[in-house]
């Protein structure tokens, strides 16, 4: 029926015996009741006469016992000629749409979708937590497999961005609700208080330069400090700073200010509000990206009490801990915080040295598939990423530290992609030892670390004293990726 | 790569749909743009005219279709009032009449109230006892019990009046002999006297009881059951797991079991409110028991069982001092492996009433 001469034969039976309504009883409607209502459009019927009974997916393919499954088709043909008795002739419509869309999140995947948007002419509202547009990847210090410069890169797209007149960049703000439906939403955002005006900033950086106090660097990952009035990180697009209210002075005590004194465009606003503005849009993009797993340090022993959050954690306890954001192993670091050690604009200046001391490791351990692939350990799913980062943190700390060892301890290898298998070959020529097997505890001896492994293949055990290990966590959606699911309304899982 | 969401005009770009490296990151992007692109291309939206109403009539206000909608597209209107009245309303609701109820189920309700109401339990369950309250009960005597049926088995009777208002039984020539037993029966009485004519025959329903009872097929003992099971050495026998093997844990037992009552309650959250909701639950489900450490002392499929058969003919009895099992037969009726309880019963009776007879002789089969 669903050839074109079976649509042939359906379009003259309407036209020949006049019908007023059909009904098809044949397959799901999801399939092909689009395919028969345009049939029957063409042949004069108002489309939404048409019904279809399904006795292929709802009988035939699913009874055994013919019998029952034909009184099955039956009653369903029966019902829907009932239904199609009470169905009246309806007509689309045509709405307004709001030519100008929302993007959610200002990492490389909402810089790219509102370049490419903006240069075809629509207009873009882009909204970013932070006070910097960048996301991870700004955070990055070289990418796979070619070892470009990541914040070359990604810098030069962000002052694109900035800069573009169709482009409205809202740092530093927060959807807050989104109503209506598709081609006409109306968006609510809450534009955090910055404390500076930002029209007036010119970004000179006095006031980050002369700030007296400091906080520990979300960007940095708390691997170094920031001023309390900052911005993210020196190539941060708008170079506007803010006040961060919860550790500054003026906010806390009423005492200080100097900030304020130092400014010569006289920008800095204490009595600044939050803004709720809303914008009238067609359509919404949401790229709010991804974090890393938190607390997977405890599935290696790590001496952090096992429900603390890091953010759990008083002011107090942190004094007493080895390092401000984790009472743990202190020289066993995530991915990320890799990247910021290895970067050039980093803490250490693109020098591998270990947060502890800030000695230059010897022995560095990488574990791959920490959180990924365990759904009792983390997640379930492979993060799909860390063979390959793996292996550029390798090559990196090899090219930073020429006789140093590396050990990386992986599950296998999934390098699929163009250059990808190549580039781990590479590492491994580089010095990389591979180890097949899991780390089953790491433990502090002396100011090193004792990682206890298997090699699968030669079936040892193996111990490592390391000055360093690397964790390849696995990556997660933003822990507030379901509300922001919600605010929408789409699906999650 | 998919960058549609569930709902329309919203697109996804990036490591927020799903783990991917920065090419792949950017590649989504560029998809998701060209996607609004797509939908930009026209000056106006076109709009499929389908779409679903509320009917008024039948609506409760469960108020699951606001929650779900993932276009909020479904407003609420308080007009017949929250669901918690509606479960107020439920509870209170006018009195009614069951009619045509088999004595093994009648007699189920009884159970059901030592559990349910002040008198054993200690606590009143409103919504049980205002629903009893206000339910009138019309058995009628079996006529043709089937292979599962057991109600002699566990001292009741096919023709029995244990929890009945008005009792009916077939007699001959197509005439029933109708028996009040509570006042509420008496009231339902007056309203079909027309109905009535000439009088009882007591003799005629003794007999045609008696009769049916003749016809049933399943019969057992279960007047030493109770003491087998009281003694705690039999806890571990080898029957459990040698007969319990087979059972899959389906829960279909108890859930059609009219003496189950088994039930779990959990704080809900719909919305930005909050619910207290009763539901049931079944012990033969491998997480009934399971604490919060992770151990459960009913590990295995048997002892789930097991604990249901000492539940019918033992715990019943200790804690509201009612009867388990009524013999309706739906536990063998139903059950997807054909386990049996009476396989149960008569093994028990057996071990209880001659304890040395069933050593099982290793090389019999």
């Amino acid at each position: 029926m669903c050839s074109a001469p079976g649509q042939e034969l359906f379009k003259n039976a309407i036209k020949e015996y006049k019908l007023d309504g059909c009904l098809v009883s044949a397959l799901r409607p999801k399939m092909h009741e689009a395919t028969f209502r345009k049939a029957a459009e063409d042949a004069g019927l108002n489309p939404f006469k048409v019904e279809i009974a399904n006795i292929r997916e709802q009988c035939s393919r699913v009874h055994d016992d013919k019998e029952i499954g034909t009184a099955k088709s039956k009653d369903l043909v029966k019902m829907m000629v009932e239904r199609l008795k009470y169905s009246r002739p309806l007509e689309r419509y045509q709405m307004p749409l709001t030519r100008r869309v929302l993007i959610l999140g200002g990492g490389i995947a909402g810089i790219q979708a509102a370049l490419d948007l903006a240069n075809a002419q629509i207009p873009v509202s882009l909204v970013e937590r932070e006070p910097s547009l960048g996301g991870n990847m700004a955070r990055l210090s070289e990418t796979f497999p070619t070892l470009d410069c990541s914040q070359c890169i990604l810098t030069p797209k962000m002052v694109e961005v900035v800069n573009h007149p169709l482009i409205n960049v809202h740092t530093y703000a927060e959807l807050e609700s989104l109503d209506g439906y598709i081609g006409n939403f109306r968006a609510t955002i809450r534009l955090k208080a910055k404390s500076v005006i930002e029209d007036k900033c010119t970004g000179c950086g006095e006031c980050w330069e002369k700030c007296p106090f400091t906080a520990e660097s979300e960007f940095e990952l708390g691997l170094n400090k920031r001023s309390v009035i900052y911005i993210p990180f020196p190539q941060a697009v708008p170079s506007v700073p803010v006040i961060d209210r919860d550790n500054c002075p003026k906010f806390i005590k009423g005492k200080c200010g100097l900030c304020a004194k130092v400014c010569g465009p006289n920008c800095i606003d204490f009595t600044q509000k939050d803004k709720i503005i809303e914008e009238q849009i067609g359509a919404v993009i949401v790229a709010t990206g991804f974090k890393l797993m938190p607390n997977v340090y405890r599935e290696y022993g790590g001496y952090r009490p096992p429900h603390m959050t890091p953010e759990k954690l008083t002011a107090k306890i942190r004094k007493t801990l080895p390092r401000s954001t984790a009472g743990r192993l202190v020289d066993v670091i995530n991915g990320l915080e890799f990247e910021r050690l290895a970067s050039a604009s980093g803490p250490t200046k693109g020098e591998i040295r270990r947060p502890s001391d800030g000695k230059k490791p010897e022995t560095v351990v990488f574990i791959a598939c920490v959180g990924s692939r365990d759904c009792n350990k983390g997640v379930e799913y492979c993060s799909k990423i860390c063979c390959m980062y793996t292996a550029k943190h390798t090559m990196l700390y090899q090219h930073s530290v020429p006789n140093g060892k590396s050990y990386v301890f992986y599950m296998d290898i999934r390098a699929g992609g163009k250059g990808y298998e190549e580039f781990i070959n590479r590492a491994q020529h580089e010095g990389a030892k591979y180890i097949r097997g899991r780390v089953s505890q790491l433990s502090k001896k002396g100011d090193k670390i004792l990682v206890k492994g298997a090699d699968t293949f030669t079936g040892h055990a193996i111990d490592v004293e390391a000055d360093m290990v690397v964790l390849a966590t696995a990556m997660v959606p933003q822990e507030n990726a379901i509300d922001v699911a919600k605010t929408l309304g789409i699906g999650y899982d | 790569m998919p960058v549609d969401s569930s709902t329309g005009g919203i697109f996804l770009a990036g490591a927020c749909q799903g783990v991917k490296d920065i090419p792949e990151t950017v590649a989504q992007a560029s998809a998701a743009a060209s996607k609004v692109m797509q939908l930009f291309s026209r000056q106006e939206l076109w709009r499929e005219p389908e779409v679903a109403i509320v009917d008024q009539k039948h609506c409760m206000n469960c108020w699951d279709c606001v929650t779900v909608c993932p276009y909020n597209a479904i407003e609420r209107e308080e007009k017949n009032g929250s669901p918690r009245q509606f479960l107020e309303m439920g509870c209170k609701g006018e009195s009614r009449v069951i009619f045509g109820v088999r004595p093994c189920d009648a007699a189920s309700i009884g159970s059901l109230n030592a559990v349910f109401s002040s008198a054993n339990a200690g606590f009143d369950d409103p919504f049980f006892t205002k629903r009893r309250e206000n339910t009138t009960i019309v058995t009628y005597s079996c006529t043709e019990p089937d292979e599962s049926c057991f109600c002699t088995s566990v001292g009741l009777t096919p023709d029995g009046d244990r929890g009945s208002d008005l009792h009916l039984t077939e007699i001959a020539n197509n005439r029933l002999h109708v028996e009040i037993k509570t006042p509420a029966g008496e009231a339902v009485a007056k309203i079909i006297e027309p109905l009535f004519q000439g009088t009882g025959d007591e003799e005629a329903r003794l007999r045609a009881g008696k009769e049916v009872q003749k016809k049933m097929k399943r019969i057992r003992n279960s007047h030493l059951i109770k003491g087998w099971l009281d003694d705690l050495n039999n806890f571990d026998d080898e029957m459990w797991a040698r007969l319990g093997e087979k059972c899959i844990g389906c829960g279909a037992c108890t859930f059609m079991c009219p003496t189950c009552h088994c039930f779990d309650i959990v704080d809900e959250t719909r919305g930005r409110k909050g619910y207290r909701v009763k539901f049931w639950d079944a012990c033969q489900f491998d997480h009934f028991t399971l604490h919060a450490s992770g151990h459960n002392p009913r590990d295995s499929q048997y002892k789930r069982y097991r604990n249901r058969f000492t539940c019918k003919f033992e715990i019943y009895w200790d804690k509201f001092n009612a009867q388990g099992c009524v013999g309706c037969g739906r536990c063998i009726r139903d059950c997807p492996v054909n386990l049996d309880i009476t396989e149960y019963m008569m093994e028990v009776d057996l071990k209880a009433s001659m304890p040395n007879a069933l050593e099982r002789d290793p090389d019999f089969e």
